[in-house]
């Protein structure tokens, strides 16, 4: 996953290519700046992570990484978008709402209202 | 795409000027305070081109509507008719760029229409950057119609729909007013504006704020990670927002039974409440305020809690922020 955070505006605006390059690359500039949130936010987590029981711990990788999965098995564009957009989703409720099992209230599920 | 929806697949390459005095084009929507500005007027440098198309269901109506146009603004307006009026206006620096710049309309027969934008390339073409071309859908849609709408850096506007929707951008701000039904939106680094939704709202924002007005819905949630959330008479059973670095502001009525939930990592959050039977409240933040409401009850667990009215069928607030500080007020 890219390091650089959202907030680089480079990672949205389009750049000086040729339009038509410059919409072939679109998708995969904005998965990245999904990435680069989800990556912030796992860093985030690193710290808070390692206060929590050996449940809790392996309950979250577990989850994680089958989100993770769903990200590299989806194909570019839309649907590796929805699944980042998944973790960035559970990464926040684990971070800010102490949610890590699934049976926590769900926010990892864009798409589906909990 | 099927045979049906191939043997469909129209280019609109109508005449400069034809769309602005179309007589078809049906009237707007009055239902609500929610009406549309038209497309703008295209820059008096370079070219432009706008075009105007009505297209008239044959057999099964249309039931689904998909727009992706990363080139420019998406407007779409539900009114009480049955076509699909579509009013594109295209905008580059000279007429062989405008020529590169296309908008397909597929129909299938199973009631989807999908227009999509794109820009031709190829070997011959000069170079052009993506911010020289624009182009601009205003779409007018049977109300019913369920819209599920792309754009990147363009605005996406939405009215006066009764089947919800489904929107996306990267940086260009979002707009919904005057629809029933579920409402998705999802943006990095685009404003999200959500009013009169009478459905269930998700909402997803990286790095942007998001305003809610008037959300009737079931569930209500929200999710920022760098940018605020405020929400003014939201009536959701059950609502749940979340900042990691941004305030979170809540104006809302609780229900029976109902749930509010808000949640910030380093913004403060702040909810006012009104109830219509017992409530409890509990909260967490650097430095809760109950205002007049009482001395809260310290948990075990940290968690300061106030209970208010009946137990029976009490209405469950939860309020925390790591950092920030946490206000709660009953609204009389």
């Amino acid at each position: 996953m890219g390091a650089a955070h959202a907030s680089d505006p480079r990672l949205v605006a389009p750049s000086d290519d040729d339009v038509t390059a410059d919409l072939a690359h679109e998708a995969a500039r904005t998965s990245a700046a999904y990435a680069a949130t989800a990556d912030n936010l796992a860093a985030q987590l690193a710290d808070v992570r390692s206060g929590w029981t050996a449940d809790r711990r392996q309950a979250f990788d577990v989850r994680l990484a089958d989100l993770r999965t769903a990200i590299t098995g989806a194909g570019e564009g839309r649907a590796r978008q929805r699944a980042l957009r998944a973790e960035i989703r559970y990464l926040q409720g684990a971070l800010i709402r102490d949610e890590i099992a699934s049976n926590d209230r769900v926010l990892a599920a864009p798409g589906r209202l909990p | 795409m099927n045979r049906i929806a191939a043997a469909l697949v129209l280019l609109i390459t109508a005449a400069a000027g034809r769309a602005s005095a179309d007589p078809k084009a049906p009237a707007p929507a009055a239902k609500s305070d929610c009406t549309l500005p038209a497309a703008a007027l295209a820059s008096k440098t370079g070219a432009s081109e706008s075009s105007g198309l009505d297209l008239s269901p044959s057999g099964h109506p249309f039931t689904h509507l998909v727009v992706d146009n990363p080139l420019g603004n998406v407007t779409v307006e539900g009114y009480d008719g049955t076509a699909i009026h579509i009013e594109t206006r295209k905008h580059a620096p000279d007429d062989d760029t405008l020529e590169r710049l296309r908008v397909s309309l597929i129909p299938s027969a199973d009631g989807t229409v999908r227009i999509t934008s794109t820009a031709d390339g190829g070997r011959e073409v000069r170079p052009v950057a993506r911010g020289a071309v624009r182009v601009d859908l205003f779409i007018r849609a049977p109300r019913n119609a369920h819209v599920e709408a792309a754009a990147s850096a363009g605005k996406l506007d939405i009215a006066n729909l009764d089947a919800g929707g489904d929107l996306d951008t990267a940086s260009g701000p979002i707009s919904v007013c005057n629809v029933s039904g579920e409402v998705f939106t999802h943006s990095l680094t685009g404003a999200t504006r959500l009013q009169q939704v009478f459905g269930s709202v998700d909402a997803q924002a990286v790095q942007a704020d998001v305003d809610l007005d008037t959300i009737t819905g079931e569930r209500l949630v929200a999710t920022v990670d760098r940018g605020s959330i405020a929400g003014r008479r939201v009536r959701s059973r059950t609502v749940q927002l979340t900042t990691t670095d941004g305030r979170i502001r809540l104006e809302a009525e609780v229900a029976l039974h109902g749930r509010v939930s808000a949640a910030s990592l380093g913004g403060d959050v702040e909810v006012r409440l009104h109830r219509h039977g017992g409530v409890i409240v509990r909260a967490q933040g650097a430095k809760v305020d109950f205002g007049a409401l009482g001395v809260p009850v310290v948990l075990a667990d940290g968690w300061r809690q106030i209970a208010l009215g009946a137990a029976d069928a009490a209405a469950m607030v939860e309020l925390r922020s790591q950092h920030g500080n946490v206000q709660f007020v009953i609204v009389e």
